[in-house]
């Protein structure tokens, strides 16, 4: 029991530090500013991604054979959370959740032409799952792939398809199998559909904080060597993504040092009686607390990464993070932006915005964490029926 | 970064699981509540017989000279069974603080003897309308080479019990520490009434004699070793007690049957409980990381009050929450969920409260950003 970095963790996070410096520049600061790219898939972004790929930063944690670095998924957590706290928009659903499916699951052709390519920064993926009518009950989903020989055909509509607007593939859950006699989530399949298909389309979606998009699919004839998991068996892997995608959402860096940033302004902003903000005995107590809760969250993911290292990740742990960190964000967005007063709700292009504005723009973007990923009540049922064992009603 | 226990580490929460868990039952509990004394002496006896007391003590005294999350595995299995030993107050908030002091024949020969059960001590933390143990009124001072101390403490755990009391005060201004003999000459000792029935004492203390341990700087970090330390095995504890109020919260509502449907299926008592989950994982999580620190001689970490305020705020809730998903029974002394409530509270409010950790995480943070 040792819980600090180890030298070499710490070293590593220095170096990943340093070399973000490169990678986090003004044009790349200002391409964000384009709600369009907030969350990338811009000219600049897509520079810097193939850079960090030839540079060799990404995939730290995937096998070697892929060309990854083959080290574990402490230092992946680490190397995530350097990137993140710098506001780089990493494409973390491409690189940490459906890469290493793919890497695991998919064929050699699959490996070849898209895991190694994602590698290299070359690839983004977004993610297929809900639709208008298939939220939390995913299973429910009606989008179809019908087999016509060698290929799928593929009908239906998604929502919520973040990036779709500049991915590569789609990472898609159909239907392929209709009997009413088998339970509803033993007849999905995942496939990874190439956007460039005749059929694909998309019309965005302006939501609180970003755009995202509904994604439409006409009669794509898929061949099968796109199909990912085995036919009606792909539920294994949407789990398997998913579980990745609860750690990565409530990554601690995805903060960006705001905590600090708020912490220099309350010390040299004064109130009216030239008292510095951070005396205030509330704003001390609210520091505190934020702090507190923060150093909790990064000592949850670190047990999380340490768990898979030791392959024994437990899977109420994973909820109770989900649901620990996406309700520390919202209440930390509140705390900092209380601290901050009425000038928290100055735009960033507004004149005398505080922080460049982006605690206006945190809560705003905020409020998906508790839903996003499987809403929280989902991850209550799990830690009460894998942590507490307690009887389940459906 | 490691989050595993050693061997070591397994084979002593084995054992203090395998000791407490087999011997505190309810009916055990219930009997030693109702016959007295307070000090469980069966179980303080097996303890000591089984080196698990001082596994956490030097070799050289007689222990298992393991390091101090050893301790710290000790009182998450004392919080799951609430027995009535003095294993904090004895071993973590005095024997270990001492053991730096060994060149002293004194505090070698009352240590060995703490090891080999002979005897116990405690320490005298906190003083009438005074939490700050940082700043005590009372009074030492010493002439021809001789000391004596004068002042009120209270809250002393075990002291009736115990042959020697730890106590603080200040001489010339300057922080000092002391032993003194709590049946000897000018010490008085009076029994108060504490929630969970611990025995708790006020200690009067008029020209009594001690012993001096330390002065000035090295008493400010005796002290601090002393907090350190019994903040941690606090926030250990409390983490069995808060694990246990939830286990059996969730034994309970998966029996009890309402509507014709155990409640534990509907979604609000389910709910409740993962909530309590997380609680409890952000206590456990945030008191290894002290306890990792501590361990290691870093004393004045901020990570011991973040997890005491985890403590504080953990033991609250759940112990709330327990109570009312328990319904009546969550009440009754006939059922034993009331002795860990019990202790949530009493561990809640030792050595500060979750806002006074609060408010020293605060200050550190406004002095460090309006040093810049």
């Amino acid at each position: 029991m040792n819980i600090c970095y180890t030298p070499e963790q710490l070293a590593l996070k220095e170096r990943i530090a340093q070399y973000m410096k490169e990678i986090m520049t003004d044009a790349l600061r200002q391409e964000k500013r384009d709600p369009n790219l907030f969350e990338g898939g811009g000219p600049v972004f897509k520079e810097m991604m193939q850079k960090m790929g030839r540079d060799g930063w990404l995939g730290l944690g995937w096998p070697k054979e892929l060309g990854g670095q083959g080290i574990g998924p402490v230092e992946q957590h680490i190397f995530t959370e350097e990137v993140m706290s710098t506001g780089f928009p990493y494409p973390f659903l491409t690189v940490d959740t459906v890469g290493p499916m793919l890497a695991q699951h998919g064929s050699d052709f699959i490996k070849e032409a898209v895991a190694r390519e994602i590698l290299k920064g070359k690839v983004l993926i977004a993610v297929g799952y809900s639709e208008p009518g298939a939220g939390t009950d995913l299973a429910s989903l009606k989008t179809r792939a019908d087999r016509d020989g060698d290929n799928w055909i593929i009908n239906g509509q998604k929502i919520w398809t973040s990036l779709g607007q500049h991915a590569d593939y789609i990472w898609l859950a159909a239907r392929t199998n209709h009997d009413p006699a088998i339970k509803k989530h033993k007849g999905i399949t995942i496939f990874l559909v190439p956007t460039k298909l005749p059929g694909f389309s998309f019309t965005p979606i302006h939501t609180l904080a970003i755009r995202t998009n509904a994604t439409y699919y006409q009669d794509i004839r898929l061949p099968d060597k796109y199909r990912i998991s085995d036919i009606d068996g792909g539920w294994q892997l949407i789990t398997g993504q998913l579980n990745r995608e609860r750690l990565s959402i409530v990554n601690p860096g995805m903060l960006g040092g705001i905590i600090e940033q708020v912490c220099e302004w309350a010390a040299k902003t004064r109130d009216h009686t030239g008292n510095p903000i951070i005396n205030k005995a509330w704003v001390k107590e609210s520091l505190a607390r934020v702090v507190t809760e923060f150093e909790t969250l990064q000592l949850l993911c670190w047990k999380q990464a340490w768990a898979m290292q030791n392959g024994n990740p437990d899977m109420a742990d994973a909820s109770a993070a989900k649901v620990y960190g996406s309700e520390f964000f919202v209440a930390t967005y509140r705390r900092l932006l209380e601290i901050v007063g009425q000038a928290g709700i100055l735009c960033a292009d507004s004149e005398g915005a505080q922080l460049q504005g982006r605690l206006e723009k945190s809560y705003r973007s905020g409020s998906v964490l508790t839903f996003g990923g499987g809403t929280n009540e989902i991850q209550r049922d799990i830690i009460a029926a894998a942590g507490l064992w307690l009887p389940r009603n459906r | 970064m490691d989050f595993s226990l050693s061997d070591m580490h397994v084979e002593i929460r084995g054992l203090a699981h395998k000791i407490l868990g087999e011997l505190a039952t309810v009916e055990h509990l219930r009997a030693n509540e109702v016959n007295g004394p307070y000090l469980d002496n069966v179980i303080w006896q097996q303890c000591v017989e089984a080196g698990l007391h001082a596994a956490a003590m030097p070799e050289s005294l007689g222990g298992s000279g393991m390091d101090f999350f050893a301790a710290t595995l000790v009182c998450e299995a004392l919080g799951q069974t609430v027995a009535s030993i003095p294993f904090i107050p004895c071993i973590v908030s005095t024997a270990l603080p001492l053991q730096n002091y060994c060149q002293d024949p004194v505090v070698e020969k009352l240590l060995a003897d703490v090891v080999e059960g002979k005897t116990l001590i405690t320490t005298a933390l906190l003083e009438p309308g005074n939490d700050e143990p940082r700043a005590p009124s009372s009074l030492a001072s010493s002439s021809k080479g001789k000391w004596q101390v004068d002042g009120t403490k209270h809250c002393v755990p075990y002291a009736q019990y115990s042959s020697q009391v730890l106590v603080f005060a200040k001489a010339d201004g300057k922080l000092w520490a002391g032993l003194v003999n709590p049946d000897g000459a000018g010490c008085t000792l009076v029994e108060q009434s504490i929630t969970t029935h611990e025995p708790q004492y006020q200690l009067t203390l008029e020209n009594a004699p001690a012993h001096c341990m330390a002065q000035g700087k090295d008493a400010e970090l005796l002290l601090q070793t002393v907090t350190a330390m019994t903040t941690v095995a606090c926030c250990s504890m409390a983490i069995g007690v808060a694990d246990r109020m939830m286990r059996l919260t969730g034994e309970y509502t998966s029996q009890r049957e309402q509507f014709g449907m155990k409640i534990a299926t509907f979604q609000s008592v389910a709910h409740r409980l993962a909530d309590c989950y997380i609680d409890v994982e952000c206590l456990k999580i945030s008191t290894q990381k002290a306890a990792s620190d501590v361990a290691q001689g870093i004393y004045d970490s901020d990570a011991i009050h973040m997890a005491k305020v985890w403590c504080g705020d953990v033991l609250h809730r759940v112990s709330q929450a327990s109570q009312h998903m328990h319904g009546g029974m969550g009440i009754d002394r006939d059922y034993h969920l009331f002795r860990y409530c019990l202790w949530a509270k009493q561990l809640e409010l030792m050595l500060g409260n979750s806002r006074t950790h609060l408010e020293i995480i605060g200050e550190h943070l406004a002095q460090k950003y309006l040093a810049v």
